[in-house]
């Protein structure tokens, strides 16, 4: 077992070791058969999800969920999607991208393209935020925004660029929040339920499956979002993440972080610096020596 | 206070007692008179009420006689004829009336005097009983009149009658059913009438009361005495309670009273007092109780005495002893015994009590100690006239306790004070410490705050540390690999010192050899090489005549081919002279006029014979003599003239003489030093190509030559090693067909002056063996000789003495070597041969000027990097343009000396020094000149493209920051030219450019350079860590652990050259390190940013590409579907696709070896792995096709 705070243990301490065993094994049996790798997930979180798996699949044990998952690969795709986290809306806490728009993306302005990348996008509304974001300062026929995740469901719907009217009225709040010099209206066409985002945003995104568990880094990016993903890791595999960003940052590229996360303790602490604490923005340093 | 004494008190408790016992007594007396009549009366009422009811129960009894007889017995005789008679004891058959039986019955009861009497009347008797039965008296008839009235009632009294008391009863004689009948039918009846329930008559009892009056008489004076004993109990007892009350209520009142005066006492001693108004008050309350007329206090001093403390009425005498000891006197005799004394009969002596009518000596004294907790706080002492009776002593003792509390609490009260007093100086000493201790508590606050704050330095300086030691961690990593690196250099070059050494020694001993070989072979082969020439010589002479003109010839050819090896022979001796360092040079003067004539004859003839003009002019300048080796150059303009005649068809050959300037290298002012021999002809000339091999040995242009125009190719190289030898310089200058000229040009004085000439085209050397031309001339004492290794040298060109003895000095203390020459040409030539740190070069005086000096040294190979600091008073930037890196002025202060030195010592951190900006907009120079702001780093700018290409033939830089839009060349093509300069080679660009660059152009830049710059607000930021990324990017260089291993690129079987691939990748920096890699193995490499660029550039293809290394992430069309298109086209269908993924599942492999990939590889790239791939798959290609075309 990886090792757990304290605190985690004494809340895993009520499941009984059986529990722990089952939930044990049921990672190694899916990471040996699907090669995604849940066993540095965080615990806590993971044994919540399993949890609710057990509930909607109607099964007594989570061994009992062990060969429904290796044998039945919609069983698994269930899974999967229980796993991903796909809670995301339009230009989500407006401040970062407000921050983003003051203080990163003059910077970023000196270079001749400029690569994103948003890992964990989920359904890819803030894919589409950044988009717009760049656009309105300019910046967008430079840019090449990768979107990614894990979750193909979601990829999809990303891809499609279309979305729900519901939330309307909070994302064009969001928008304007964040410093929008327009109407979120300009950026989308809509019908009587649903909107579809511009070709010209679509055109600049790239929505691609990568798992950030296992694999590696695939170009050079100025930019890596990557928000409210971390906290669902253990820490070595947060480190594992971290280095991959790490190293797929150019120098003195942006690295953006949830709230709750940061770098500290990390193995690429060092070789950061913070821009801005609060908001979780560092950026990579030059490789130093005097 | 009014005090009432016991004995008053008592006397009158007395009388009272009297006064009570004798009301008491007489009261008791009456009550007894009283009791005894109201008993007497109440005997006589209970007897009467006994006798009453007596009487009721006998007339009930005779009436319920009478009525029964009436009814029961009278009614059935009537029947029976029984006569119902008053009258009957006369008859026979007559019964009495009831009246008269009642009658009888009453007498027959009342027969004695004791008991009762019966009468029966009525107002209306019956005749018989006229007597007896009327009313008769006043009773009789009150009883009547009240019984007619109320029939049911009685009436009764008690009455003297007859001398007697009694009770009279009467009653109602009622008629009755049975009566009446009877009696309104009587014939005598007084009254006929008669209803049921009217009286009849009365019936009166007489009871004597008398009897009863008696017996209660008797009982009655029993009683008397019984109570007359009773009240005499009564009154003793009460008496005595009495008595005893009245003790009681006395000692209450005496108590009350000392209570009394206790409370006084109290509320005397009340208060916070001190012992000495305790005792005041408290004598003054007490004496007058006791009576005594003087008094005194002393209190108990804590330790073994007792303190006087107040006085009483004390006289003016008396002086009472201060302190008393225990037991010491009648007082001390008190304390300790603890019991009061008494002392009566005062003696005369004693203090007299006064007052202000008389004194006299006190009849007692009383002393009381008081007691507290078991031991004598204090002793009072009393004097009185009177004694002191048990009253005063039942006083004090009742005082006492009081007192004894009282002299405790002032004490423990002075105590108290006392201690109070303590306590106020403690606390004021507290407070003191108090405000100290918060001026520290506040001064320690200050200090943690300080420590705070230099714990948050300290934390933050913490921070540094570990960074810092995070760095000196990788650089020490760097450091030890560059350690092991020299290690094995420097291992490696002591292998390969030996090795030269033994080689040397080899040499040497081969040059022995062939010096040996030289003078034996000469010998050897010329002997009888002269032999054969003289012989055939005297064959073709035929003197004797004996021979076929064919003989002829072939001995005259005997003797060419003799002539042709002896001259063959020759050479090959001069040459390896030469090599050998053996040839020998004479310099002597020559005169140019001979010299010219003498080749002039020597070729005329040959010229003649070829058909050619030969000519020879010399120029007016030409000095008339020059100084050299006259034999040598004479052998080398042989050799030109040979060379000219022999390639030479038609026109003419020409010797000219004249003196040499060389354009730009000798100040035009000064006069000419050199010469120049140029034989020119108008021969088959030389080619481009060709020139350069010539002049090695054995070489002619074209083989073929040697084998048409004869000849061993070896005069040219010797020619060149003799002009060397002369200080001279060999020069040629050809086209084809048209002509050649070669020129060797010498130097008019051949000591004092050194050229350090480069052959154009090659790179020059200078025979280091020559020593003893150089070197032989020393300006002066210096440290050439002492040279170590590992020794700093520095070269100082100057003429000036005392410049050199301050440089001596200051090289003393630094502990380098110095060496110096006065002339610049020789000092050229030092700094090739020492390769010194740095050289300085001072004004000399007639000797070729700085810049000229500056030019040589940056233009030679080895000795462009040395930095040259000048010390001129001229034209700064013109010597800097030359290449200085400084211009000092004299006198050389030491720490410039110093700076000048140390800045060479350290070159593994040789940083940025120089940076070249190129940019038209001169505001831009100044931002970019503020941006960095390091004083180490020197910057030059440039406006125009040429104006950077001319600085770049001079200058090396470590960095090129240039715009893309420059007046005289823009984009791509002026990138290119500038990387192509020679000075740049490996020079980092940074492109710092206004107009955003679009993607096409940045692939096609990527080329040169990956750090692009858009000018803008962030612009200076990025400018600065591109320049530091640079500067990580130079170190990375320098260590031996790049990225893709040497052996790898350095392919034995070729495979990798000339190979056509195409690279897909949207990511340019990707594309950069993978096209750079493949391009030094020698691939032509093409770029695709996504899958339909890739297509386009296939189908475009002039040539088809061997290999595609495919990104699977990319926009527009994106690697898997582009494979898949790529297969479909049958000229690709088996072209290898190597594909490049960041992902790693087992199904993302799958997928793509689905759509057609060959192979498969991960990202990040590891670069030898991918060329060993690309190496397989070529491999596997060639063979197949090698196969298939077989």
């Amino acid at each position: 077992m990886n090792e757990l705070s304290l605190a985690a243990q004494k809340k895993l301490s009520s499941l009984s070791q059986i529990e722990l065993l089952e939930i044990d094994l049921l990672l190694e049996a899916i990471y040996r058969r699907y090669g995604y790798d849940f066993r540095h997930y965080a615990r806590t979180s993971l044994t919540r999800r399993v949890n609710n798996c057990l509930s909607r699949e109607k099964l007594t044990s989570i061994s009992a969920l062990i060969p429904a998952v290796i044998h039945d690969t919609y069983i698994f795709d269930r899974f999967l999607q229980d796993m991903s986290v796909t809670v995301t809306s339009m230009f989500r806490d407006p401040q970062l991208f407000k921050l983003l728009r003051a203080e990163v993306l003059p910077k970023l302005a000196t270079y001749p393209t400029i690569n994103i990348w948003h890992a964990g996008c989920a359904t890819g509304e803030e894919a589409y935020s950044l988009a717009i974001l760049l656009s309105e300062n300019g910046l967008l026929e430079r840019c090449r925004i990768y979107a990614t995740d894990y979750n193909s469901n979601s990829l999809k719907i990303a891809q499609k660029g279309i979305y729900s009217l519901d939330k309307i009225e909070e994302y064009s709040q969001n928008y304007t929040e964040a410093g929008g010099k327009k109407l979120l209206a300009d950026y989308y066409i809509r019908n009587a339920s649903s909107l579809k985002f511009s070709k010209k945003l679509q055109e600049r995104i790239v929505f691609a499956h990568h798992n950030l568990m296992k694999d590696g880094s695939f170009a050079q990016m100025h930019i890596i979002l990557c928000r409210n993903v971390l906290i669902y890791f253990d820490k070595s595999l947060q480190n594992t993440v971290l280095d991959l960003f790490s190293n797929s940052l150019i120098h003195r590229g942006f690295l953006m972080l949830g709230d709750k996360e940061s770098i500290d303790f990390s193995n690429i602490e060092h070789l950061f610096e913070t821009h801005n604490r609060q908001a979780r923005i560092y950026r990579k340093l030059l490789p130093v020596s005097e | 206070m009014p005090s009432i004494s016991n004995g008053k008190l008592k006397a009158q408790s007395r009388k009272n007692i009297i006064g009570f016992l004798t009301v008491l007594a007489i009261m008791i007396f009456l009550t007894s008179i009283g009791l005894y009549k109201y008993f007497e009366q109440l005997s006589a009422e209970i007897s009467q009420e006994s006798t009453l009811h007596n009487a009721e129960v006998y007339v009930k009894a005779l009436e319920e006689f009478r009525t029964l007889y009436t009814s029961e017995v009278v009614n059935k005789l009537s029947q029976n004829n029984i006569e119902v008679t008053h009258d009957y004891k006369g008859k026979d058959n007559a019964v009495p009336l009831p009246a008269t039986l009642t009658i009888l019955l009453g007498e027959g009861i009342s027969d004695d005097d004791n008991s009762a009497d019966t009468r029966l009347y009525s107002p209306y008797p019956f005749p018989w009983r006229s007597e007896g039965g009327g009313l008769q008296d006043k009773f009789a008839e009150q009883a009547w009149q009240y019984l007619s009235k109320n029939p049911t009632g009685s009436y009764s009294s008690f009455e003297f009658y007859k001398n007697e008391n009694v009770l009279r009863f009467a009653k109602a004689d009622l008629m009755r059913e049975s009566c009446v009948g009877c009696h309104n039918s009587h014939e005598f009846t007084p009254k006929d009438d008669w209803v049921i329930g009217d009286v009849r008559g009365v019936l009166e009892v007489i009871i004597p009361l008398d009897k009863t009056l008696l017996a209660s008489q008797e009982r009655f004076s029993t009683l008397l005495w019984i109570m007359i004993l009773v009240s005499l109990l009564i009154f003793i007892s009460v008496a005595l309670s009495f008595i005893k009350q009245n003790n009681f209520a006395f000692k209450i009142k005496s108590n009350a009273i000392l209570k009394e005066a206790v409370n006084e006492l109290n509320k005397c001693l009340n208060g916070e007092q001190t012992s000495k108004e305790l005792g005041h008050n408290l004598l003054s309350y007490v004496s007058p109780k006791l009576s005594a007329s003087q008094a005194t206090v002393y209190v108990f001093d804590g330790d073994t005495g007792y303190d006087y403390i107040a006085m009483y009425a004390g006289s003016i005498e008396l002086e009472p002893p201060v302190k008393i000891k225990l037991g010491e006197g009648l007082v001390g005799q008190a304390a300790k015994d603890q019991q009061s004394i008494i002392t009566e009969n005062i003696p005369l002596q004693y203090t007299k009590i006064s007052s202000s009518t008389g004194r006299a000596t006190p009849r007692s004294l009383l002393l009381i100690p008081i007691i507290w907790q078991e031991q004598a706080i204090a002793v009072i002492e009393f004097s009185s006239f009177g004694r002191f009776n048990l009253d005063h002593q039942l006083l004090m003792k009742e005082l006492t306790p009081i007192i004894a509390v009282a002299f405790h609490t002032a004490k423990s009260r002075e105590i108290k004070s006392s201690l109070l007093e303590l306590n106020k100086t403690y606390v004021l000493d507290l407070q003191m410490q108090h405000e100290k201790l918060q001026k520290s508590n506040i001064d320690l606050k200050e200090q943690t705050q300080e420590l705070k704050a230099s714990e948050e330095e300290l934390k933050l300086s913490e921070e540094e540390l570990r960074q810092q030691s995070d760095e000196l961690k990788s650089n020490n990593e760097e450091l030890e690999e560059q350690q092991e690196l020299l290690e094995i250099q420097s291992s490696s070059l002591l292998k390969s010192q030996k090795e030269t050494l033994s080689r040397a020694e080899e040499l040497y001993k081969a040059s022995q050899y062939k010096s040996e070989f030289l003078a034996n072979m000469s010998h050897e082969l010329r002997t009888p090489l002269n032999s054969l020439l003289i012989l055939s010589q005297s064959l073709a002479e035929n003197k004797t005549s004996n021979l076929s003109k064919q003989q002829i010839q072939e001995a005259q050819v005997i003797h060419k081919s003799g002539r042709s090896l002896l001259i063959l022979i020759n050479d090959i001796m001069d040459l390896s002279k030469v090599e050998a360092g053996k040839l020998d040079i004479n310099i002597d003067r020559a005169s140019i006029k001979e010299l010219c004539s003498e080749l002039e004859e020597l070729f005329r003839g040959i010229a003649k014979e070829n058909a050619l003009e030969f000519v020879v002019i010399i120029e007016s300048d030409t000095p008339e003599y020059i100084e050299t080796d006259a034999f040598r150059l004479k052998q080398i303009l042989k050799n030109f003239l040979a060379n000219a005649f022999k390639f030479t068809h038609q026109g003419s050959v020409c010797l000219t003489v004249r003196p040499h300037n060389e354009e730009g290298f000798i100040d035009n002012s000064k006069r000419s030093e050199f010469i120049n021999f140029t034989v020119s002809d108008t021969g088959i000339g030389i080619s481009e190509g060709e020139k350069d091999d010539i002049f090695k040995a054995f070489v002619q242009a074209d083989g073929a030559i040697n084998r048409q125009y004869g000849g061993t190719g070896l005069g040219l190289s010797i020619s060149k090693e003799l002009a060397n030898l002369l200080k001279g310089k060999v020069v040629l200058e050809s086209e084809l067909d048209i002509g050649s000229s070669f020129s060797i040009i010498i130097p008019c004085t051949h000591l004092d002056t050194a050229s350090a000439v480069v052959t154009s085209g090659t790179k020059k050397t200078i025979t280091i063996e020559n020593e003893q031309v150089l070197g032989s001339y020393q300006w002066e004492e210096d440290d050439r000789n002492s040279i170590e290794e590992n020794d700093t040298i520095v070269l100082l060109i100057s003429d000036d003495r005392f410049l050199f003895e301050e440089f001596t000095t200051f090289i003393k203390d630094l502990k380098h070597k110095l060496i110096a020459s006065n002339k610049g040409l020789d000092g050229i030539q030092l700094a090739e041969q020492f390769m010194p740190s740095v050289i300085v070069i001072d004004q000399i005086k007639n000797d070729i000027n700085i810049s000229s000096i500056l030019k040589l040294l940056k233009s030679s190979m080895q000795t462009r990097f040395i930095p040259i600091h000048v010390i001129s008073d001229g034209n700064e930037d013109q010597i800097l343009q030359c290449g200085a890196q400084s211009c000092l002025k004299k006198p050389v202060q030491s720490d410039i000396f110093n700076q000048i030195v140390s800045q060479v010592i350290s070159p593994v951190n040789d940083h940025l020094k120089r940076m070249l900006i190129i940019d038209s907009d001169k505001n831009c120079q100044l931002a970019v000149q503020s941006l960095i702001s390091d004083e180490k780093v020197k910057l030059t700018f440039a406006m125009t493209s040429s104006e950077a290409i001319s600085i770049l033939k001079y200058h090396i830089f470590d960095c090129i920051i240039m715009d893309l839009e420059l007046p005289d060349l823009k984009g791509l093509p002026l990138v290119e030219k500038i990387s192509k300069q020679n000075n740049v080679g490996e020079t980092p660009i940074i492109i710092y450019t206004e107009q955003p660059v679009t993607e096409h152009e940045q692939r096609e830049l990527q080329r040169y350079t990956l750090s692009i710059v858009i000018k803008g607000t962030e612009s200076a930021e990025r400018l600065t860590d591109e320049i530091a990324l640079l500067l990580h990017h130079e170190e990375k260089k320098n260590r031996t652990s790049q990225q893709v291993s040497l052996q790898m690129l350095h392919d034995e079987s070729e495979m990798l050259v000339g190979r056509h691939i195409l690279v897909v990748d949207d990511d340019m920096r990707n594309v950069f390190a993978t096209t750079r890699v493949l391009e030094y193995a020698g691939m032509v490499v093409y770029q695709a940013e996504n899958g339909q660029a890739a297509l386009d550039i296939l189908d475009k293809a002039e040539q088809p590409v061997d290999l595609i290394l495919m990104d699977i992430m990319m926009p527009v069309l994106d690697g898997i579907d582009t494979i898949k298109i790529i297969r479909q086209k049958k000229l690709y269908r088996d072209t290898p696709i190597i594909a490049l993924t960041a992902k790693s599942m087992p199904e993302d492999e799958h997928t793509c070896i689905e759509a057609g990939a060959s192979e498969y590889l991960t990202k990040p790239l590891d670069l030898n792995r991918l060329l060993s791939m690309i190496r397989v798959w070529l491999y596997r290609l060639s063979n197949k096709h090698y196969l298939e075309n077989e």
